[in-house]
């Protein structure tokens, strides 16, 4: 009965578990910039870099026996027209968690950068092939949607130091371009559709990501804080204040896997905050970016608290539409 | 899949990714190990700048301005251009770093050393070592003392991100 229960559960074990991965990692990025400043010590950095690490390395070996004992359905969530786009979130994982890693194994974060950039640019076309042959309804977009997009503003975090110049650049204006391009037809779907279903309420947060990580990529790509960064950053604060005002939306909804979706974007907006302090010395940035930490953290414990207790009473990882 | 195919699957593909790892490393290493950045200033200012931002940096100063292209020429080679190298330490952080003799050997690369140089495009350049990638070899009490060191060079460095300034 116990062995039949555990075979289910691998069954089902679904690919959105890899934003936990990003949610984690994305703390111990922030956590990590926490440190370099010497606001915290380095342990808090580090236990939340290995546990990102363990809990990436497990989703990686549970999902890869998933995918040899039961192929069909991750060839299901593969063509899903939700769950493709959390594909890109297990070669976002390799990224976040090499960026997570980069400030203390250096050379294992290479090696987790190159796995992820070529997972990445692989998802990112089979993603947008996927969009162009499928018959979607407006109402079928949603802000995961961004997901694969993302991803690949994040690549010249780290590429800026592994990859040339050029590189970089493709990854960086792919990501900018559809993230302008999606975030029209979010946006229209948004206001002249119908609500978003609950479980992808969560999903609102994803706006926060793109401007706050086109911030990050652009300094490190160009060691520049000017008016076209600046304006990212100012935008990435306009969504957190956004979703501020729809609070009431959020505390409402039911647990699903998809409340991950609420702690990553928050992670890079703070990461951002604390990189426009240190380049501009401004207090505002520090503030702000003492108390998105402090948000960060909290989040990320309401979610993962709620998720363990969900894991015990055995309600992840079972049969989804 | 048969067992089998699956062990030969996951061994290939791990030996596969060791190689391609080891060798895609190999070729970013010049990438990871020198960083160059353009200065908003011509030469000598940027000469001029970074010295006197060290200086007047607690717990740093300069030790040496090297004239490269003068030494060049003065021992018969031709001209390589304007280059020249500020030398700069921390009493402090040398200090930290080699009264433990385990660590004397990161002598090695004291002091440390900005690179400033204008090329044929006309545009003046800063080249440093990658400080915040080379600390990360070392651990513990080394890797927090680079850390701090790191962050105080990039305060150092703070000038060249506003090449089209805003404030």
């Amino acid at each position: 009965m116990q062995q039949e229960n555990s075979v289910s559960k691998l069954k089902y074990f679904p690919v959105t578990a890899f934003s936990v991965v990003m949610g984690l990692s994305g703390l111990a990025i922030l956590l990590y910039r926490a440190y370099h400043l010497g606001w915290l010590p380095l342990w808090a950095y580090l236990a939340a870099a290995f546990t990102a690490l363990v809990v990436f390395a497990m989703f990686v070996f549970i999902y890869g026996l998933k995918a040899i004992w039961y192929f069909e359905e991750v060839k299901k969530e593969y063509n899903h027209k939700v769950k493709v786009n959390f594909f890109s979130a297990i070669s976002i994982s390799f990224l976040l968690v090499s960026v997570a890693f980069y400030g203390y194994l250096p050379f294992v974060s290479a090696g987790l950068w190159y796995a992820g950039v070529i997972a990445h640019l692989l998802l990112t076309f089979h993603t947008v092939v996927f969009w162009i042959r499928s018959e979607f309804e407006v109402h079928d977009i949603n802000p995961a949607w961004f997901i694969p997009v993302v991803g690949n503003l994040i690549i010249p975090v780290v590429g800026v130091d592994l990859a040339p110049t050029w590189v970089n650049i493709y990854f960086f204006i792919t990501g900018m371009f559809f993230w302008i391009t999606l975030f029209a037809i979010v946006l229209y779907r948004l206001v002249f559709h119908k609500q978003l279903a609950e479980k992808f309420i969560p999903t609102m947060f994803i706006f926060i990501a793109p401007p706050a990580v086109i911030f990050i990529s652009y300094f490190r790509m160009f060691l520049n804080v000017d008016v076209f960064s600046m304006s990212m950053l100012s935008l990435a604060l306009f969504f957190l204040g956004l979703l501020v005002f729809l609070v009431k939306d959020f505390f409402r909804i039911r647990f699903y896997l998809s409340w991950w979706a609420y702690t990553f974007p928050v992670s890079a907006l703070g990461i951002a905050m604390m990189i426009a302090y240190q380049a501009t010395g401004f207090s505002v940035f520090k503030y702000i970016a003492v108390f998105v930490l402090v948000l960060t953290a909290a989040i990320v414990a309401a979610v993962m608290a709620f998720t363990v207790k969900n894991v015990v009473l055995g309600k992840i990882c079972v049969m989804e539409d | 899949m048969k067992n089998v195919t699956v062990v030969v699957v996951y061994i290939f593909g791990l030996i596969t990714g060791i190689l391609a790892t080891g060798f895609l490393i190999n070729i970013s290493a010049e990438t990871v190990l020198l960083k160059e950045m353009a200065s908003p200033y011509d030469f000598e200012k940027t000469v001029e700048v970074l010295a006197k931002r060290i200086n007047s940096t607690k717990n740093w100063h300069v030790t040496a301005v090297i004239d490269q292209a003068a030494e060049v020429k003065g021992h018969g080679e031709g001209d390589i251009g304007k280059l020249k190298i500020v030398q700069y330490c921390s009493g402090k952080y040398a200090y930290e770093v080699l009264a433990d003799d385990n660590r004397k050997k990161i002598s090695v690369m004291m002091p440390k050393t900005f690179s400033v140089y204008e090329k044929n495009d006309g545009r003046v350049y800063i080249a440093v070592m990658n400080g915040s990638f080379v600390g990360k070899i070392f651990k513990g009490e080394t890797y927090e003392i680079l850390e701090k060191v790191s962050l105080e060079v990039e305060a150092l460095l703070n000038f060249i991100n506003f090449k089209f300034s805003l404030f």
